[in-house]
């Protein structure tokens, strides 16, 4: 059972801002690429750049939610708070990256298909994955015991990635009835370079905020699983001055 | 093994006292039927083609209600830490509560196909195999149903909590049984209700696995 | 809109993804930020002076 008189480490704050700023960097210049050196593709025209904004938010939101069920895991086989601190900034970084790619998911929509929401498989399947963690956190705000709250997170983070494949087959199988192929899988050369370097970029600036959100959990959970406060020194009997 | 036998024998006397309740969940279950008939109009090729959704979608909100109650008894006497003091498994102890809301479940969907044939005025050419994509979808909601139970019990905000993890994860359970009920209802040229069939097979394996290993850690203290 | 032929213009949807991306990195961002430093002064405070009723 997890010992709740282990509060995590507190390490400093150095290294998220300077991946932060390594991410931010690198984002500004693979958006420059990608907006105005790039060509134009052959069917989309223009709107396909919002590829590079788009196809590296949905690695790194997979990613964030990978890191979220190793933390679970580990927290559970370790009972260590480091990894509940780390799965609660994964699962809500992962929450913004996912709602971010859903909105994404729909402009692009529209101006190529002609409708807001086209239920594509992974689109549709990280609309499910955003609803299903925006409810872990959920859980994880009205459970106050801090090893309660730990043991039980983690348990639905391992149930809800669990079934992401499910999820992804049935979308993809109750679709393919309406579904007309979406986005182009094979990119060439010339287009690869804003796309990898956004890649990176949206990396390094995600590691930056799980690891800045990892302090605030680890500070709180101190505050929570601090000692009690030693007893208050006996008033003098007699009145008057203390 | 008798562990197992001891808690379902435990769950069948609770059982046999809460034909009430499940009684009033069923009327709940109808009145979505009715409700859901009200939104569509009395268009009746629509609702034909849309009953199949009517009744899972019934069956979905409708196990929120006695998913909630599976460990009111528990939660009321304090029973759940006497058992597992015992020392009762808690794999046994999971395994009698997912089966008998698998039952509950179960029976809620079966009564409610009449009903629905009535309302929709939908034919049953093959029974036998609805009955088992109605006990196989029962499964795949209760066994994460049990296991969110379990936690949202004693959590503040239990009863939006329960639906608010239990609906994102049971997706695939909703879409493969629609769409098995569909074909069974109104026909299935290409033969695709084993597939989905086989979707619903491996969420319960998976889930009843998965759910069973995970819920020592929910309830240890 | 039929999928045949180019899609045409569409620079108002490109700006619109990179906008939305923009605010809602950046307002994430801030709101990490200032939590992050509250958390810290409140653990200061909190080391500093054990709290007497």
């Amino acid at each position: 059972m997890a010992d709740p008189s282990r509060p995590p480490p507190v390490p400093g704050p150095g290294a998220g801002f300077a991946f932060m700023g390594l991410g931010a960097l690198l984002l500004a210049a693979g958006s420059y690429l990608g907006l105005f050196v790039a060509p134009r593709e052959s069917y989309m025209g223009d709107v396909y750049r919002i590829m590079y904004a788009h196809v590296p938010t949905a690695w790194n939101t997979m990613l964030a939610f990978t890191f979220a069920f190793g933390a679970a895991l580990a927290f559970l086989l370790t009972a260590n708070f480091k990894w509940d601190a780390r799965h609660e900034a994964a699962v809500e970084v992962g929450v913004v990256m996912a709602g971010l790619l859903c909105l994404q998911g729909s402009i692009w929509a529209r101006p190529t298909w002609g409708v807001w929401w086209d239920w594509d498989p992974r689109l549709t399947t990280t609309a499910v994955m955003f609803f299903a963690f925006v409810g872990i956190l959920a859980l994880r705000r009205f459970v106050e015991d801090p090893a309660r709250r730990a043991t039980w997170s983690a348990v639905a983070t391992i149930i809800a990635y669990a079934d992401v494949p499910i999820v992804y087959y049935s979308v993809r199988w109750w679709n393919s009835l309406h579904q007309m192929q979406s986005s182009p899988e094979t990119v060439s050369a010339v287009f690869v370079i804003p796309l990898r370097t956004n890649a990176f970029g949206v990396l390094f600036f995600m590691t930056g905020l799980i690891t800045l959100r990892t302090r605030i959990a680890s500070l709180r959970l101190r505050q929570e699983m601090a000692p009690p406060l030693p007893e208050p020194a006996p008033v003098l009997a007699s009145g008057g001055a203390r | 093994m008798t562990q197992l036998l001891a808690a379902l024998r435990k769950e069948w006397l609770l059982q046999s006292r809460a034909f009430a309740p499940l009684l009033a969940v069923l009327v709940f279950g109808a009145t979505a039927l009715l409700l859901f008939s009200f939104a569509v109009g009395p268009n009746y090729e629509l609702l034909r083609g849309n009953a199949p959704g009517f009744l899972w979608l019934a069956l979905l909100l409708s196990s929120t209600l006695t998913l909630a109650e599976s460990f009111q008894a528990e939660m009321e006497h304090r029973a759940l830490e006497g058992q597992l003091l015992l020392p009762a498994s808690p794999t046994a102890v999971y395994y009698a509560k997912a089966l008998a809301n698998w039952a509950q479940l179960a029976v809620l969907g079966i009564a409610m196909v009449p009903l629905m044939v009535a309302l929709y005025d939908v034919t049953m050419p093959r029974p036998f195999a609805l009955l088992g994509v109605i006990a196989l979808g029962a499964a795949g909601l209760s066994a994460p149903g049990t296991l969110y139970a379990a936690m949202t019990q004693q959590a503040r905000s239990r009863q939006t909590l329960l639906p608010l993890l239990l609906f994102p994860l049971v997706v695939p359970v909703l879409i493969a049984a629609v769409k098995a009920t569909s074909l069974l209802m109104l026909g299935d040229p290409m033969g695709q209700v084993w597939s989905w069939t086989l979707l619903l097979v491996a969420f319960d394996a998976i889930h009843w696995s998965l759910c069973g290993l995970l819920f020592g850690r929910v309830v240890e203290d | 809109m039929t999928p045949t032929g180019v899609v045409t213009g569409g620079w108002e949807y490109v700006i619109a993804a990179y906008v939305v991306s923009l605010v809602i990195l950046v307002s994430y961002t801030a709101s990490v930020v200032l939590r992050y430093r509250a958390e810290v002064r409140r653990a200061f405070r909190a080391s500093r002076s054990p709290e007497v009723p």
